[in-house]
């Protein structure tokens, strides 16, 4: 009788064999760019493959790694990588490491300063954390004036649903990435049930969100 | 100088007559068709691989070009007896090396120029407007080739068409890593190696140099100057290098 690995599970040992980051720039031989972008498609494939199937993400942070290695100037990559990594594989360590890479590749960037506040509001509830990202994230050039009051109020509340689902709305708006809006989209669904059966408005639960 | 504009007139209508070119242009279209057939599995980075694809090709074609073509440029015409009726007529060996160049560089330069065009022709029907940070990187890689041509003809001039194909590849991947021959230099203790890395880092192209592909698909700034220096330096060290390579033709047998 033989036995058939599941498409999800032979995949996953192909990424095991996937060279690092460093080796493949320096074999590049100047085609970096394209090699990076080799990679983010088996990227895209291996989520893909896996949100269908077991949602066992554990080769994310490599991939993930090779893609920012090869081309440090690719900023959904971090921001794809970190929410998947954060949010679906339940790795948070590995998710806030990227989007640190990302930052420090890409000092001029607000989104990955926001989507690190983000992360750390929506995943870890370290308000403090997700305060300073923001914070950090206004600091920075081209930000919509959303970000400063995501800042602010966190400063102000903590593990307030209506941030979260402000948080959510403004990603699915934002994002061209299909899996990320579909991601936003599960998250908005839920928390609106879980709005829709808090304590009706007239009680006191507090403020609504920036 | 009229004598070595003909020599080149000549190589880049017998280039053009070449079917490897044509095979190789047909790839180079099906590369950038097959890369619009990817852009929807990219999760909206279609426009960035696009970029990516076309630059690349662009580059690795006119590479492959220099090495089929350019490192037979002389034996080619030894082969056939057909040097010593060219060489008959006052014409110099240093004209045939200067035409063979010029006429080589001419080609590349036009296939490399058209796949641009044909790259800026697809980012047009998809984003409706024209890229210049990809003409600039494209006009880089023009003279990124000029340097790895000079070297396929210096290697013609010496060697034979399969070795010289090697070593103008050689010579490709030793430039690729002309950085990390700085770096090398800069953390070695080793004195002698230090000064041999320095004599390595000077003699081989410095090919880092013509590679804008990251800023110009990111949509970084590029600086005129930076581009001044590159193309400065590609005609440096290809006249340096065709010098040499005149001085070795002159000296070889023909027979």
């Amino acid at each position: 009788m033989s036995h058939s690995v599941p498409s999800a599970g032979r995949h996953s040992e192909e990424l095991m064999y996937f060279p690092s980051g460093r080796f493949l720039k320096e074999a590049a031989m100047g085609h970096e760019v394209l090699l990076a972008d080799l990679a983010w498609l088996r990227a895209v494939q291996y989520y893909g493959e896996h949100r269908q199937t077991d949602r066992n993400y554990k080769m994310a942070g490599h991939i993930f790694d090779v893609v920012t290695t090869l081309d440090p100037l690719f900023r959904n990559a971090y921001v794809f990588g970190g929410l998947v990594l954060a949010q679906d594989a339940g790795d948070l360590d590995k998710g806030v490491e990227l989007l640190h890479k990302g930052v420090a590749n890409i000092p001029d960037d607000w989104l990955l300063p926001f989507e690190l506040g983000f992360i750390y509001y929506i995943c870890a509830s370290d308000m403090a954390q997700a305060h300073r990202w923001f914070m950090e994230a206004a600091e920075r050039p081209g930000h919509p004036e959303s970000v400063e009051r995501f800042a602010a109020y966190t400063a102000a509340h903590s593990g307030d649903p209506h941030t979260a689902l402000q948080l959510w709305i403004r990603l699915y708006e934002s994002t061209e990435n299909a899996y990320v809006r579909r991601m936003a989209e599960e998250r908005i669904r839920d928390l609106m049930s879980e709005l829709e059966e808090a304590p009706p408005v007239g009680s006191d639960d507090g403020p609504r969100g920036p | 100088m009229d004598k070595t504009l003909c020599i080149a007139r000549n190589t880049v209508r017998e280039a053009l007559r070449d079917k490897v070119m044509y095979s190789l242009v047909l790839f180079a279209c099906l590369v950038l068709a097959f890369n619009r057939i990817l852009t929807p599995l990219a999760l909206g980075e279609g426009s960035k691989i696009t970029r990516d694809v076309g630059l690349s090709a662009i580059s690795l074609l006119g590479l492959f070009i220099v090495v089929l073509s350019g490192t037979a440029l002389v034996h080619r015409e030894i082969d056939k007896k057909t040097i010593a009726i060219i060489l008959s007529k006052p014409v110099s060996r240093s004209q045939f090396i200067g035409g063979r160049f010029l006429g080589l560089w001419a080609t590349i330069a036009l296939i490399c120029l058209g796949m641009a065009g044909l790259l800026q022709g697809v980012l047009l029907v998809t984003e409706r407007a024209i890229d210049l940070r990809v003409l600039s990187a494209s006009l880089l890689i023009v003279f990124e080739l000029m340097v790895i041509t000079s070297l396929a003809v210096l290697f013609s001039a010496a060697v034979s068409p399969i070795l010289g194909g090697m070593l103008t590849f050689g010579a490709y991947v030793a430039g690729s890593f002309s950085g990390d021959l700085l770096r090398l230099t800069q953390i070695t203790e080793s004195d002698p190696l230090r000064a041999a890395t320095h004599v390595f880092y000077y003699v081989l192209p410095n090919l880092e140099m013509f590679n804008l592909r990251a800023a110009a698909v990111h949509g970084l700034p590029m600086e005129p100057l930076r581009f001044a220096i590159a193309a400065l330096y590609a005609m440096v060290y290809s006249t340096a290098v065709l010098l040499l390579a005149m001085a070795v033709f002159r000296r070889r047998e023909l027979s």
